[in-house]
């Protein structure tokens, strides 16, 4: 597993973004009702990442990208905004 | 990287080559102040430091060395080490030094030499190259150290985030998010650049969100009207339902309400009937047995028998004074005659009547003149006398027999009781009459009340007929009837006044909304808002990672630190080691198990803790780079005592770590070695000293020898 790997997993273990952006359907079983209920990524490499349906998730796994490969900071923000133009 | 071998030459007072082969584990180096102990260390410095060399090196030369030179003689500087690093390597730094005919010295030909083996081959590269490759700055750091005060390894503020980046699970997270503002890592850059976008986008549509702005203001006041429109209509709603409710009822009860009426009539007059009546009934009699003394109605019995006595009395006492009387009688008789004593005749004249004659001499029974001392007028004073004595009471006169008159008193009470016993039977007939009133008064009452009872029943079947209309409302029902046909229908009025009034702004509103929805179709400033706010919780959360990160590697650090505290510090107490995330970096906390504090730990217990915090991280450096590096240290142990010393030493020993310790401990007072306690040391020693004789004054006379002492 390398370094970008461990920091997206790191990254996306933070709860906060399940709820906002990774939340599903699912049918209180007290209540009966259906609610939001925030789940896990599934993302665990940056390979998965890029091809994720999620676009929180291909954003953090560009910026890890990105930044890593030192493309300025201009760049990597230029292509994430262009990507969140189109899909957010 | 384990070091082979290290050789000075013509470094300082190392003067002409100087060479120590370090042990697998640890070697002490030991030499006495100004032996050359901090220059070895700085020799080994001088060929680590992979910047471009500069002039100042010439201090590096030795004085003896250039000394002894003769004018236009060349030497070199040199200092070296071969090491095992993925194969042997040797890295030699030099340059040569001239002395010049009028004595000054030139430098040049600085070189950075590095040899690596290759199989069978010794291929020359870059010094500085192999250096940074095998030794790198980042690792060297954790390394070498000079003195005991400088092996805090956090006693500098990048110290946490060069570990972090160097040791940690995840490295370098600083270029995502530093935490600084004057050196941003990307993810404050693209937060910062997306509000900037956002605020742009705004500023272009700041014409339209002026009239947005407007339409909004003007679309909450219609929106306000309409839910005081929607409150007021739902008030009147229910104030209407309430009165047709009520007339409802009321059409439904009108019979019931009638009745109701009547019998409410009739209840009131009967119980105006009953109160007359009950005022009527004197229930005080108390009052009269005293002021009206009825109380005498029972006493005519007692009177009778009251009188009868006092007559008894009465008769009694006069037997007995009549006895009594017979009695004294008899008694003064006898006395007049035991005494000689005759009454006084009836024509003696009165008391009066003879003071007069003896004041005026004169006998006036006689006639004849009785001068004063003459027989006739002592006659008259006797008699006078005779009559006042008379007149005296008498001493030891017997107390009559009813000395107070009680039974007169007795008997004059009981020929009043006469006069009382006519009363009395007056008296007598006026209670009977009142209190045949009463029970004739008292018997109207009971039947008005059983009039009253059976209409209170009338009226509670009639009550529980009217399916829970209350009594009252049965009541004024026919009362205000007219006022609640009146309200109802202007409630009605109302109703309808706010139902256009409601037409009128939901119109409005719509108008508004539309206004609104031309205004806002452009999206660009939402989507640029929805950009912002996702880069801020990505910022947010490169930011917890970046934290839960360091915090996960410091508590990996400080086990580690820990586990080499409890073996560098055997006997005595340690406490535990706690690495403290703070605003300059971390820093090193000893505390006892409990969590106290230790504050001012002795310097040989806060080294000791240093130097575990640096046997973790060599250990640490030695897992990721999957290679060992030496520790390297100047003096560090100076204020250890010399047991704890060779302790000391011994336990690194057995690490089975490459550690190279200059020194001056295991020397004497007199400078002399002590070679008892070196024998006790398991690792290899050399001695370090200033070669005899020198000058003290003169530097040139200073050389330093290096010898094995201890294999």
């Amino acid at each position: 597993m390398t370094n970008q790997d461990k920091m997206l997993q790191l990254v996306l273990s933070n709860e906060r973004l399940w709820k906002e952006y990774n939340t599903s359907k699912r049918r209180d079983p007290s209540t009966g009702l259906l609610e939001d209920k925030a789940c896990p990524f599934e993302e665990s490499t940056m390979k998965e990442a890029l091809r994720s349906d999620n676009p929180i998730v291909v954003t953090i796994a560009k910026i890890i990208e990105g930044v890593s490969s030192k493309q300025g900071d201009s760049a990597v923000y230029k292509d994430i905004i262009s990507y969140l133009k189109s899909n957010i | 990287m384990v070091i082979k071998e290290i050789t000075l030459k013509n470094f300082r007072s190392y003067y002409g080559e100087q060479s120590i082969v370090p042990g697998d584990n640890l070697t002490i180096i030991i030499g006495n102040n100004g032996d050359g102990k901090t220059t070895f260390y700085e020799a080994i410095e001088w060929l680590f430091n992979t910047a471009p060399t500069v002039k100042s090196d010439m201090n590096h030369i030795s004085q003896k060395r250039l000394t002894e030179m003769a004018p236009g003689e060349s030497d070199e500087v040199m200092v070296s080490i071969d090491f095992d690093h993925d194969g042997s390597k040797h890295v030699k730094k030099s340059f040569v030094f001239k002395k010049g005919v009028s004595g000054a010295v030139s430098v040049d030909q600085f070189r950075f030499d590095g040899f690596e083996e290759s199989g069978s081959e010794r291929r020359m590269v870059s010094g500085r190259d192999l250096i940074d490759r095998c030794f790198h700055f980042d690792v060297r750091k954790y390394h070498l150290f000079k003195g005991e005060t400088e092996i805090n390894v956090f006693g500098n503020e990048d110290a946490v985030e060069n570990l972090i980046n160097r040791f940690s699970e995840v490295k370098q997270f600083v270029p995502f998010y530093s935490g600084d503002e004057y050196n941003k890592g990307f993810m404050e850059y693209a937060v910062e650049m997306a509000n900037k976008n956002l605020e742009r986008v705004r500023s272009e549509e700041s014409k339209s969100n002026k009239k947005l702005y407007q339409l909004s203001q003007q679309l909450k006041s219609v929106q306000d009207a309409l839910d005081r429109n929607n409150s007021d209509y739902r008030n009147y709603q229910r104030n209407h339902q309430s009165y047709s409710k009520r007339l409802e009822d009321l059409e439904s009860h009108r019979e019931a309400s009638n009745e109701l009426r009547d019998i409410n009539e009739r209840l009131k007059n009967l119980q105006n009937d009953k109160s007359q009546k009950a005022a009527r009934i004197i229930d005080d009699f108390s009052t009269k047995l005293l002021d009206d003394r009825w109380i005498l109605y029972g006493m005519i019995p007692t009177l009778e028998k009251y009188r009868k006595k006092v007559i008894d009395f009465r008769n009694e006492k006069q037997k007995i004074i009549s006895n009594e009387n017979r009695k004294e009688g008899r008694k003064e008789v006898l006395k007049e005659i035991a005494e000689g004593m005759m009454p006084i005749d009836p024509l003696v004249p009165d008391r009066a009547t003879m003071e007069d004659m003896i004041h005026s001499e004169r006998c006036k029974v006689c006639g004849t003149p009785a001068p004063k001392g003459s027989d006739a007028y002592n006659f008259m004073v006797a008699k006078l006398q005779q009559l006042l004595d008379s007149l005296e009471p008498k001493e030891n006169v017997e107390e009559s027999v009813f000395p107070n008159n009680y039974v007169d008193e007795l008997y004059r009470l009981s020929t009043s009781v006469d006069f009382y016993t006519k009363e009395i039977n007056e008296l007598k007939k006026t209670i009977s009459e009142e209190i045949d009133f009463n029970a004739r008064m008292q018997d109207r009452v009971r039947a008005v009340q059983e009039k009253i009872d059976q209409t209170i029943e009338q009226k509670n079947r009639l009550l529980a007929q009217t399916d829970g209309v209350s009594e009252s409302e049965l009541e004024n029902a026919y009362e205000n009837i007219s006022n609640w046909h009146r309200d109802r229908s202007k409630t009605e009025k109302e109703m309808e006044r706010l139902k256009i009034e409601r037409d009128k702004l939901e119109n409005q509103k719509k108008e508004l909304q539309d206004q609104r929805a031309q205004l806002s179709k452009n999206p660009e400033a939402n989507v640029y808002a929805k950009i912002s706010q996702a880069l801020t919780d990505i910022c947010d959360a490169f930011k917890y990672a970046q934290e839960k990160n360091t915090r996960d590697f410091l508590v990996v650090l400080e086990n580690l630190s820990n586990d080499y505290l409890s073996k560098l510090n055997l006997e005595g107490f340690h406490g535990i080691i706690r690495i403290v995330k703070n605003y300059r970096g971390a820093s090193v906390v000893l505390t006892d198990e409990h969590g106290t504090n230790i504050t001012k730990p002795n310097q040989a217990l806060l080294t000791t803790v240093y130097m575990s915090v640096l046997f973790a991280i060599a250990q640490l450096t030695a897992e990721k780079s999957e290679s060992e590096y030496p520790l390297i240290f100047d003096a560090p142990t100076s204020s250890f005592s010399a047991q704890t010393e060779s302790d000391f030493y011994n336990v690194i020993t057995t690490l089975k770590k490459q550690c190279i310790i200059v020194t001056k401990s295991f020397l004497l007072e007199n400078g002399s070695m002590d070679n008892e306690r070196i024998q006790e040391l398991n690792c290899r020693v050399y001695r370090m000293e200033k070669k005899k004789p020198f000058v003290a004054t003169d530097l040139s006379t200073i050389q330093t020898a290096l010898t094995l002492i201890k294999e």
